[in-house]
């Protein structure tokens, strides 16, 4: 059912567990937020993005779910499956994270969703195959996105809570990124021309869904900061498409070029 | 009485909205926006800086309408026939040379080719439907051991 999207932190015995598991993941300077430093109009942009950011995070955490259960279905190694559990919890914290600081720019911006649809649909194949589309899908092109894309708003961020935010986020994407890749390497002996052939169209068919966010004509002149210096925004991700998803799948001869 | 923090009630906990519209706020201004999805309506999850996209999610496919049951037959059957006793017999699982595979050169015995040596197959506890029951509930030797 589609609802507004509102989320709620129980407390006690459980966020005791949280805070073990990832000690002192919140101690961000959420007290040096100054909101007199922002326009009406920054402010309102700024929470419609990062409200959006708490649903992909919390999205995130459900495909990482799916993908822990698809592993364990086809038997992959049992590290492998604890480092897809460990990711979505990873996401659950980026949740709070982002939740908070969206809180702290002045709440949500109406935003509609139907959580019985969050996690990935999933295909009618065999198992290996399933988990192979999901690691294509959610870390070998999710993934591999938000990594860029987080890194180049960390470096055009000023406000230093929203750095903080960015900084703790970025830092996990590395690994998010790869593990699509750690299973495609263990997969690599059964995988069938056939298979590789397949998955390289639920890669391009992924890449499609986020193409017309650097599409868009302000993107072409939207301007942000890569390692080298300036650039356009489209610019910067066609080469993040390029670099970290179709050369990387490339190598292990699964073509997702459009 | 005592109760254990682990398993206190949710309710005595302090639950609060973590993440939401702030009703005081200018919120019911903005546009509403909704997950950018693909074709078969899955969110695609990664966090690229998007605002989210001003349509809603493409609806499902319509589901397949449930079989429907045949209706249940009631037989009853009369048992005249006495009663038969099983008995199971077990035998461990060994090879039958007590001696290091390496210095003999021995094949490894397996249970389940091997004619002389009755396997003990174990197979996970399951539900009516046949889903696994995942309790780790069996003896771990007691005082036995």
């Amino acid at each position: 059912m589609l609802a507004q999207l509102s989320l709620e932190w129980m407390g006690g015995a459980t966020e005791r567990r949280l805070r073990a598991a990832r000690p002192d993941f919140d101690d961000l300077p959420w007290d040096r937020f100054d909101p007199g430093r922002m326009t009406d109009a920054d402010c309102i942009e700024a929470r419609t993005v990062w409200t959006n950011g708490v649903f992909t995070e919390y999205a995130s955490a459900a495909a990482f779910s799916a993908m822990n259960l698809a592993f364990m279905q086809c038997g992959a190694p049992v590290d492998l499956c604890a480092a897809a559990a460990d990711f979505a919890v990873d996401e659950l914290v980026h949740v709070s994270l982002v939740s908070r600081l969206v809180m702290t720019l002045g709440g949500a911006t109406p935003y509609v969703a139907d959580l019985e649809r969050v996690a990935p649909r999933l295909s009618d194949l065999p198992a290996r195959m399933r988990a192979a589309e999901l690691a294509i899908k959610v870390s070998c092109v999710g993934e591999a996105l938000s990594l860029p894309a987080l890194t180049a708003s960390h470096r055009g961020a000023t406000e230093p809570l929203a750095r903080a935010v960015l900084d703790r986020l970025r830092h996990d994407e590395g690994p998010h990124a790869s593990i699509g890749h750690w299973f495609l390497a263990w997969a690599a002996p059964w995988l069938t021309p056939g298979d590789r052939e397949y998955l390289g169209k639920v890669a391009r068919d992924a890449i499609a869904v986020y193409a017309p966010l650097w599409l868009d004509p302000d993107a072409a002149v939207r301007p942000v900061l890569d390692h080298d210096g300036e650039t356009t925004y489209r610019a910067y991700m066609e080469h993040a498409v390029e670099h970290r998803i179709i050369r990387r799948l490339a190598k292990i001869g699964i073509d997702a070029r459009p | 009485m005592i109760i254990d923090r682990e398993t206190a009630p949710a309710r005595l906990r302090a639950r609060y909205m973590l993440f939401g519209v702030i009703v005081a706020s200018a919120a019911s201004s903005i546009a509403t926006h909704y997950a950018l999805c693909d074709r078969d309506g899955s969110p695609a999850c990664g966090n690229i800086g998007q605002a989210g996209s001003p349509l809603p999610p493409p609806a499902l496919p319509a589901a397949a309408a449930p079989p429907v049951a045949a209706p249940l037959t009631v037989t009853v059957v009369a048992q005249t026939a006495p009663l038969v006793e099983i008995s199971i017999s077990q035998q461990l699982v060994a090879p039958r040379v007590n001696t290091p595979v390496a210095q003999t050169a021995q094949p490894v015995v397996d249970p389940l080719v091997d004619p002389d040596i009755e396997p003990v197959v174990a197979r996970p506890l399951t539900d009516e439907r046949g889903d696994f029951m995942p309790g780790n509930v069996m003896t771990k030797g007691g005082r036995r051991h």
